[in-house]
């Protein structure tokens, strides 16, 4: 057994910090206040070269480990939620499918500007009445022209009122349920697609989210990614097992930064002649943090270790984005406690902590849906997995 | 000749790193940083030489994991050939051992041009730049926040502050120049290079294989002391009860 990293990520993992020290954190706040998209920022960081994380270096990528990738979704939250949720998208889903199903002419045309950050991606799932339950999505793709139609409204489309191209999840065989659901990209310029609302959020501000339309689009047949029609959902089971676990590391950054400059403000704040750190329902407050981070992290960086080694870690990554998600709410719900009343004035950070932190309640599935399935397969099979 | 620049760089605690007074020494967490000063320099180096055909950069670190840390940061930001005088005693060691440790290494690759940083970020000592100056015999330009080198003329001219003065100075080469803010601003490194950084070897070389001792330091810090802690804070419900606390300490009379 060895929980350590090595120098390789160690290194890695200090030059991303480096770079949201230096570049993003300074924006955390004017990102929030203003809930637009930073794009000098975006093109600024884009150029860093992040945004290949995952994809292959012929395509201009970084071909990363998923332990070294989630180091960096770590290390990225810890500047601004809002902008962390932008550029994984980019990263994750937003090209996910098109990497690994795209023909080499859709590479070029969409993954590769995208790596640049010259094109700017998405992936669709949710609608009005599916979210979590995606067997209940409703836009159709229909066969014609030896193409696809497709028909529907998407929406909290993470990039959507800037996107250039969307990994769009549509029912080609209703019949089939969940196995007829089938993913397609869609770009900017095709007729019938539009951008609808775009949505005022409480927290995660910044990464603009918002409505799509798909209203008869018509799409060529290389644009369906996967091996034919139906069964994407089987397709997408290792993203979301990854987004799951990034999900889990975002969580534990933004606690940790929340909870740092608790610890600060502690250290200085002084109540009845000493400061607050020293009074021992303070401590508890830091005691609890540091057991639940620290049980958090390590679950979540099991869980991307297993994803790498190739096992089936499905609940495990389920686990750790439940756990630490909600490990998050409970710190910066303590952060405010321990902040008082300043908690509650804007130029104090705990409140945008405390509304990011709401934000990662529910990609990934929420935690009904969650544990709703992790109990029905203890339940099935007992624990006994690891 | 191509115009060869050297690069002196080491790893600092990170400004946000906890420091705590322990008995005699220093207790400091484990987070460490190139030092500020250091990356200015290495961003200066590797500006000048991007203009000039032919030139050579190689930064140079002496100590042991932290100056193998230093290096790669250097690569990161741009500086493909590095070399570690390897040897863990110089690491947090005071200014003269280093730099008679790097005198050793620069010695052997003859550069013209030496950059380091003003001053570290730790202990401020301001001391490895003139001192390498000194052993290696050459002019050193202190504090530069600007410079210019002509490589066929072999003259240098920069621009320095001092008490709110600005000095432009004129040198010839070789030269040794320590940074001061201004004079480049660090870039942040894309990732290409840092893959490439963390997975380079980092040549090293010994003192004992250059063929010197780099000695004792010649001076020591005897202990830390904390910094005083605020005084008591006391509210004072009036003005009344103000004005005669003052007049107890005798600060009103």
């Amino acid at each position: 057994m060895d929980f350590r990293f090595g120098e390789e990520h160690e290194f890695f993992r200090g030059a991303v910090r480096d770079a949201v020290e230096r570049l993003i954190k300074p924006r955390a706040a004017e990102i929030d206040e203003k809930n637009e998209f930073p794009r000098d920022l975006w093109n600024e960081f884009a150029a860093l070269g992040y945004l290949g994380l995952r994809h292959p270096e012929r395509y201009g990528g970084m071909d990363a480990d998923v332990p070294m990738s989630m180091i960096f979704y770590e290390e990225l939250a810890r500047g601004s939620c809002g902008f962390a949720m932008s550029v994984t998208m980019q990263i994750l889903m937003g090209t996910y499918f098109i990497g690994r199903f795209g023909t080499e002419e859709i590479k070029q045309r969409v993954l590769v500007p995208a790596i640049k950050g010259e094109k700017i991606g998405t992936i669709c799932f949710t609608e009005d009445q599916s979210g979590s339950d995606l067997a209940g999505t409703r836009t159709t793709a229909v066969p014609r022209d030896g193409g696809w139609v497709i028909n529907g409204r998407k929406q909290w489309i993470t990039n959507g009122p800037v996107c250039d191209f969307c990994t769009v999840l549509a029912q080609t065989d209703p019949s089939k349920g969940m196995d007829g659901l089938s993913f397609f990209l869609v770009e900017k310029g095709m007729e019938g697609f539009a951008r609808g609302q775009e949505l005022d959020k409480l927290g995660s501000r910044g990464s603009v989210t918002g409505e799509l339309i798909f209203d008869d689009v018509f799409v060529p047949a290389e644009n369906l990614l996967g091996d034919g029609p139906g069964g994407g959902i089987r397709l997408s089971t290792d993203i979301l097992n990854e987004v799951r676990v990034m999900t889990a590391l975002n969580a534990c950054a933004i606690a940790d930064e929340a909870m740092k400059d608790a610890r600060g403000y502690a250290l200085e704040r002084e109540a009845f002649g000493k400061p607050i750190a020293g009074y021992q329902l303070i401590r508890a407050k830091f005691a609890d943090h540091w057991a639940w981070h620290e049980a958090a992290r390590l679950l979540a960086y099991k869980a991307a270790w297993m994803i790498q080694e190739g096992m089936n870690c499905q609940f495990e990554c389920m686990m750790a984005k439940m756990f630490a998600t909600e490990m998050c709410q409970k710190a910066v719900d303590e952060v405010t406690r321990i902040y008082g009343g300043n908690s509650f004035a804007m130029e104090y950070a705990p409140q945008r902590y405390f509304r990011d932190a709401r934000f990662l309640l529910f990609g990934g599935g929420c935690h009904e849906v969650l544990r709703n399935a992790i109990g029905a397969a203890y339940l099935r099979a007992g624990k006994g997995r690891s | 000749m191509a115009l060869k620049v050297a690069v002196l760089v080491r790893q600092v605690p990170d400004h946000e790193a906890t420091v705590r007074v322990e008995g005699d020494g220093l207790e400091i967490e484990d987070r460490w940083v190139t030092s500020f000063f250091d990356e200015i320099a290495v961003e200066a180096a590797v500006s000048l030489v991007q203009g000039i055909p032919g030139a050579q950069i190689k930064a140079f670190s002496a100590g042991g994991r932290w100056a193998v840390e230093a290096l790669r940061r250097a690569m990161a930001m741009g500086i493909d050939e590095v070399e570690q005088v390897a040897d863990e005693a110089l690491e947090g060691a005071s200014g003269l051992p280093v730099a008679r440790a790097l005198c050793a290494a620069l010695s052997r690759w003859r550069p013209d041009l030496v950059l380091c940083g003003k001053q570290a970020g730790d202990d401020d000592m301001g001391a490895v730049g003139p001192m390498v100056s000194a052993l290696l015999g050459v002019p050193v330009v202190s504090g530069a926040t600007s410079l210019a080198v002509d490589a066929a003329a072999r003259k240098v001219r920069l621009t320095r502050g001092a008490d709110g003065e600005r000095w432009i100075v004129e040198a010839g080469l070789p030269l040794v120049v320590t940074a001061e803010k201004g004079l480049a601003e660090p870039r942040v490194p894309v990732v290409m290079r840092v893959m490439k950084a963390m997975r380079a070897p980092v040549p090293a070389v010994t003192p004992a294989e250059l063929g010197v001792d780099p000695g004792p330091a010649g001076a020591r810090r005897l202990r830390y002391l904390p910094p005083p802690s605020r005084p008591e804070v006391r509210m004072c419900e009036s003005v009344d009860e103000l004005a005669c606390l003052l007049r107890q300490r005798g600060v009103l009379s």
